[in-house]
């Protein structure tokens, strides 16, 4: 049986291709892990729609919502108030992660 | 002659990987648009929904602004007045995104109205039957008495379930747009078309649509929204018509028997509910009797057995004849919830839940008539329940707060 010998790649050319899969690695792994990571996680957003649930409810029924309404876990909910005469503007805020997830504005009257 | 070839193949293996990683990022990209897109939509439903409190509060009726949200969105706002009650109507945008939202708000109003108010200085209410008077009534010279009419006792304890005060010699006075409604007051400007008989939805969002027609209008259709039917003979409201915040404008207006909806009314001469009609909240029937000349039928309004108006009644008028004043008729069964004022005579034999001002009662029973007499009659502003928005048709009611009647 006759054996052909395939000619050996040359160092050089070992190094660059180990050096090409090596950065390949690197990148596709940032990408995925960059990729994977929402920018909200799935329990923000449940938490995100149940205060959405709570503003929707207060803006239908009329009806200014207090921080003891929110049973949300990861998030906690601000109201900060300022009038202009009788018209009472409430800045309702969703802050989870020391960030606004949610800002509403709700007005009323006294 | 064949060699390894490992650069080639890491070549191959960095395009595989580079493929895998353009899916990857197409993926989250198409995923962080989409996610921007929902938070985008949801900003704009929100805002529609808060722009509708900003015009209740913030613009005065009449007027429209331009209001810029938190979250950049901008609302178009406009207050303007629909019949007995004022309507806000909002767009928001948030480019590519548009909302559009209206609602009917009426206001709530101080003081508590009495439940019952009649005016003079004759010898008082006379009441019989199972007549309940729950709230404050206004009577002449504060004085409330049994009466014993047609085999009739009054049986409970009490007189009034509440207090009784002296009322003035004449009814407290309306507000000058209310004292004497004419078309116009509603029409404005806007251009009349003749009546098309068809199905239809109009937009608040649009300008007012006036039907007006010389001949009677026959309604048995399903129209809803932003419309005023005028006709100068009558109209005619089939049982099977479906009208939702319509106003109806004409000298006789009739809703046949089983008739369910919510319109306001505006007649000069009749208005009959027949049996089973149900004007539902917020309905109004406002009849503005005009100078009479010489004519013999007498300005009516009527609701029959077990008819329900729920907003309120409005009986004007602007010649008064003493003989011939005009009538509000309650009969056994019927429900009015709201306000009644009328300046001229009522019938009270069913229910009112709210107030009434009347200048004059009338009880019909056993073959007689009795003046400021109550037979079977109900009058209570105890049950009226909270939610419920009175017209504000009295210049003693001040406007103490802006609410939320209905979503349109």
């Amino acid at each position: 049986m006759v054996m052909k010998r395939v000619p050996a790649s040359t160092i050089a050319e070992f190094v660059i291709a180990i050096t090409i899969i090596a950065i390949c690695f690197t990148i596709a792994s940032q990408v995925f892990m960059q990729a994977s990571r929402s920018t909200i996680q799935f329990k923000e957003v449940k938490e995100q729609t149940e205060f959405q649930s709570l503003m929707i409810d207060a803006l239908i029924h009329d009806t200014l919502p207090a921080v003891s309404d929110w049973k949300g876990e990861l998030g906690t909910m601000e109201i900060s108030t300022t009038r202009k005469d009788s018209v009472v503007f409430s800045e309702i805020n969703l802050i989870s992660n020391q960030k606004t997830t949610w800002q509403q504005t709700f007005f009323s009257e006294q | 002659m064949i060699r390894a070839a490992a650069l080639s193949y890491a070549i191959v293996f960095s395009l595989l990987v580079g493929l895998i990683c353009s899916g990857v990022i197409f993926i989250a990209a198409t995923q962080k648009k989409i996610e921007v897109l929902q938070t985008n939509k949801e900003h704009v439903l929100f805002d529609s929904y808060s722009a509708i409190r900003y015009g209740m509060f913030m613009v005065p009726p009449g007027d429209s602004v331009q209001y810029i949200h938190s979250s950049g969105d901008t609302s178009e706002i406009k207050h303007q007045q629909w019949g007995a009650f004022s309507m806000i109507c909002t767009t928001t945008h948030k480019s590519p995104l548009s909302s559009r939202r209206t609602a009917l708000i009426g206001m709530i109003q101080a003081p508590e109205l009495p439940c019952l108010y009649l005016p003079g200085n004759s010898g008082g209410l006379k009441i019989t039957g199972e007549t309940k008077i729950e709230g404050t009534a206004f009577v002449p010279n504060g004085n409330v008495e049994r009466a014993y009419i047609a085999g009739k006792n009054y049986p409970f304890d009490k007189l009034v379930f509440g207090s009784t005060e002296v009322a003035e010699l004449g009814l407290p006075p309306l507000k000058k747009e209310w004292q004497n409604l004419l078309p116009a007051d509603l029409v404005g400007k806007t251009t009349p078309q003749p009546f098309i008989a068809r199905d239809s939805t109009y937009s608040f969002h649009n300008g007012i649509t006036y039907f007006q027609q010389l001949n009677p209008i026959v309604l048995t259709q399903a129209i809803r929204g932003n419309v005023i039917i005028h006709s100068f003979d009558s109209i005619f409201v089939s049982a099977k018509a479906q009208l939702t915040n319509v106003i109806l404008i004409a000298p006789v207006v009739r809703f046949e028997t089983g008739f369910t909806g919510s319109v306001q009314v505006v007649a000069s001469e009749r208005v009959i509910c027949e049996k089973e009609v149900k004007l539902l909240y917020p309905s109004v029937i406002a009849l503005n009797e005009q100078a009479l000349r010489n004519e013999l039928t007498r300005r009516m309004v009527i609701l029959e057995e077990n008819a329900q108006v729920l907003g309120g009644i409005l009986i004007t008028s602007q010649q008064p004849d003493f003989r011939k004043l005009p009538f509000l008729e309650l009969h056994e069964q019927s429900v009015v919830g709201g306000l009644i004022y009328n300046g001229g005579e009522t019938e009270a034999k069913g229910t009112i839940i709210g107030s009434l001002y009347t200048f004059q009662l009338l009880a019909r029973a056993g073959g007689g008539a009795y003046g400021n007499h109550l037979v079977d009659a109900i009058i209570s502003q105890k049950r009226l329940p909270g939610y419920f928005l009175l017209p504000g048709w009295l210049q003693a009611q001040e406007t103490v707060q802006s609410k939320l009647i209905t979503w349109l």
